[in-house]
């Protein structure tokens, strides 16, 4: 099939927003290889309210490397919090491999009575803030003595509602001949859960533990309400902490903090547009 | 299909990128923690405890003379022989120096044909004075007795141009008197006339007798007064008597020499400070010797900066250190201003004391202050702009998990010497960790590590 022939009005029209989306990480890149001294001539007016307007260059005149030296070699900080990153994430995400993947299934190929129930209650929790059920969630982590230990995030991460929800849509989607057709090939339910709805379903699988995975890396409030301990921090609270007068440093890891979702999202894009498509299909 | 087999390479190429970035980030973990050991300073810690500071001041002197004499003897008298050296500790009686006696006799013989020739001079002036004393009064009498003869002659003029005018007076006025009916007469006028002029001429005659009567009654005061007036002393017979005083005392200072046989003893036990003698030369009019009296004792004297006087006082105690001596028991006489800022210290020694006039030895002053509860050592402390602060370690929560971070206190000394120092009660508690060493440059905020005791 000849592809369609681009209209250069849209692509003009779709190129502009798109230069402003992918300007922050142009920003966080060249800002990168600056010194605190060139990026508070640039946007000194925005930092410290100077006179004047902000500025930005695409190449810094006087590039450095101090700030990549100072993060990969003299900031044991900025990994161990990397590393709870990560640790977070990956329970999280295997968690919902654990639970929430059976769960969609369930909802998706099965009747039970109180399905529409729990489905609803699945809608509304996924639409609540975190604000609404922390208070909660705090007790309860308390009582289990899970409190300040880094299970008191990758837990109630295990639970969300929102990756079972997009993975509902693709196992809704599995043609319910070819589970028919497994059954009477004597598979049981496991193994069509296994063999077939894995498998086919692995697009929306992927897509929902990607946009899972782009969520806990920007988590912030979970880490602040139960962590106190420093050491359990993950990296976006260590963000914060970096004050102005090392903007540079504060770019450059910023920058290398995106580097996983970068690679995480390049692995995924296809699955997250099928995902979006097929929430957006209505049964 | 070709889009699929470039979505798939895109897939394993982001698959791949990111197994390698989580490699590398672990690779930089590691890196990241070693620098971070190696950059960490490492620090040995103190607690502040109770401590009283000891002030040593020492210092390097000599033991010196405490009283210092001369020795005498007459001047300009030919020097034959000189014992004495600087240095040298004589005896009571040692023999210092011999005089030239042959040219002490001669000078006794000088000495005494000048006591003659004063001796003499004497006698011609109180012979002279006498006969001026004599002169003189036969010259006063002389005059006075003029003076009288001239008063006497003068009252005699006196009382003869007196009656005189009294005649003259009579006769113009009887005259008058007779002929006053006749007053227009021309004779009788004239003769009037002729007794006024008479008178008045008498008049002026008397007068003038009575003017030369007055100055001869002065003059002969006069001379008599100044038969009062006693002759002013001539001096020259009692200054030739000093004179010959003194030249009498000077030969006799020269017999007595020359009866010692021209010699120059010690007259105390003591040490040779100077000799201001020269074989050949003449003895001076000052001191011929001078000796530091060892019978009345030492003192030993030393230099010491001027911050170390805030520890030393009078009656502060001593101890001096000689060759591995000890003398203890003493205690500092003095402590005064001395050059460049320094100050002296002086400590008194018997005459007993195991030592010498000139020995070197060190001086050792202790002075232990009251009990300071917050004391730590003087490596601790840091100085800005005259302030001084230290640098507590404190246990804080990072990322990294407990670690030690340096505090800023700012201090205040009370006293320290030159190992410890004692902060005012309050300014740090007796728990806290106080920094006594760093193996790197370190400020408020740095993470450091604590070495092990």
């Amino acid at each position: 099939m000849r592809k369609k022939k681009s209209d250069p009005i849209c692509i003009l029209v779709l190129f502009l927003p798109a230069v402003l989306a992918v300007a922050p990480l142009v920003f966080l890149a060249t800002g990168s290889f600056m010194d605190t001294q060139e990026i508070r001539d640039y946007i000194g007016p925005v930092l410290s309210g100077s006179e004047g307007f902000a500025v930005w260059r695409l190449f810094p005149v006087w590039p450095t490397l101090v700030n990549v030296v100072e993060l990969f070699l003299d900031s044991p900080e900025f990994f161990q919090m990397f590393w709870n990153s990560m640790k977070i994430t990956a329970g999280i995400l295997a968690g919902q491999l654990v639970f929430g993947m059976p769960a969609a299934w369930g909802l998706a190929r099965y009747e039970f009575p109180g399905k529409k129930a729990v489905w609803f209650s699945y809608i509304v929790l996924m639409m609540m803030p975190f604000q609404v059920t922390m208070l909660s969630e705090y007790l309860v982590l308390d009582k289990l003595g899970l409190s300040d230990t880094l299970l008191a995030v990758i837990l109630p991460g295990m639970f969300l509602t929102f990756p079972p929800f997009l993975m509902y849509r693709f196992f809704c989607g599995i043609p319910s001949s070819l589970i028919e057709a497994a059954r009477v090939d004597g598979a049981g339910e496991l193994m069509v859960f296994i063999r077939i709805g894995i498998p086919v379903g692995s697009s929306g699988i992927i897509s929902a533990l990607v946009l899972q995975f782009l969520e806990c890396q920007s988590m912030v409030e979970q880490p602040l309400t139960f962590l106190k301990t420093k050491r359990l921090w993950p990296l976006s609270l260590y963000l914060p902490e970096v004050d102005l007068s090392r903007s540079g440093f504060a770019l450059c890891a910023s920058f290398v903090a995106l580097i996983p979702a970068l690679f995480a999202f390049l692995y995924g894009q296809d699955y997250l547009e099928q995902g979006i498509v097929a929430s957006a299909i209505k049964e | 299909m070709a889009d699929k087999t470039e979505k798939k390479t895109l897939h394993a190429y982001a698959f791949r990128a990111l197994v390698l970035f989580f490699v590398i980030m672990m690779i930089f973990t590691a890196t990241s923690r070693v620098t971070a050991s190696l950059t960490t300073a490492r620090v040995t810690v103190e607690q502040p405890g109770e401590r009283r500071i000891e002030h040593v001041v020492n210092a390097e002197g000599s033991v010196e003379k405490n009283r210092e004499l001369a020795v005498l003897t007459e001047e300009g008298i030919l020097v034959k022989t000189v014992y004495a050296a600087p240095g040298q500790k004589v005896s009571e009686g040692e023999l210092l120096a011999e005089l030239d006696t042959g040219h002490l006799a001669e000078l006794i013989r000088e000495k005494k044909e000048e006591l003659d020739i004063l001796r003499l001079t004497a006698e011609n002036a109180a012979a002279a004075e006498e006969q001026s004393r004599r002169e003189n009064r036969t010259a006063k009498q002389r005059a006075l007795e003029d003076a009288q003869n001239a008063l006497a002659d003068a009252q005699a003029l006196y009382d003869a141009a007196a009656a005189e005018q009294s005649s003259a007076s009579d006769a113009y006025y009887s005259y008058q008197s007779a002929h006053t009916a006749d007053s227009g007469n021309g004779e009788v006028w004239s003769q009037l006339l002729a007794l006024q002029d008479a008178m008045k001429a008498k008049q002026t005659a008397c007068d003038d007798a009575l003017r030369r009567l007055r100055d001869a009654q002065i003059a002969a005061a006069r001379a008599e007064a100044d038969i009062n007036v006693s002759q002013t002393n001539d001096q020259t017979a009692a200054i030739s008597e000093i004179q010959m005083a003194q030249k009498e005392r000077e030969l006799l200072g020269l017999e007595e020499l020359l009866k010692a046989g021209g010699t120059v003893v010690s007259p105390v036990e003591g040490v040779v400070t100077e000799v201001f003698l020269a074989v050949g030369q003449l003895t001076p009019g000052t001191a011929a010797v001078t000796l530091a009296d060892i019978s009345s004792g030492m003192c030993y004297r030393a230099h010491i900066k001027k911050e170390d006087t805030a520890y030393v006082s009078v009656g502060a105690e001593v101890t001096l250190h000689k060759n591995g001596q000890k003398l203890e028991g003493l205690t500092v006489g003095a402590v005064e201003p001395g050059e460049d800022g320094s100050f002296d210290i002086t400590v008194y020694l018997d005459a007993e004391a195991p030592l010498s006039i000139g020995d070197a030895a060190s001086l050792e002053i202790r002075q232990t202050s009251g009990l300071y509860r917050t004391v730590v050592p003087v490596s601790a402390l840091h100085v800005e702009n005259g302030s001084y602060y230290v640098y507590v370690a404190e246990e804080e929560e990072t990322v990294l998990g407990m670690q030690y971070q340096l505090r800023r206190v700012d201090v205040q000394i009370e006293e320290k010497n030159h190992l410890y120092a004692a902060l005012s009660e309050g300014t740090v508690s007796s728990e806290a960790r106080i920094v006594t060493d760093t193996d790197r440059y370190v400020e408020a905020g740095s993470r450091v590590r604590l070495r092990e005791p």
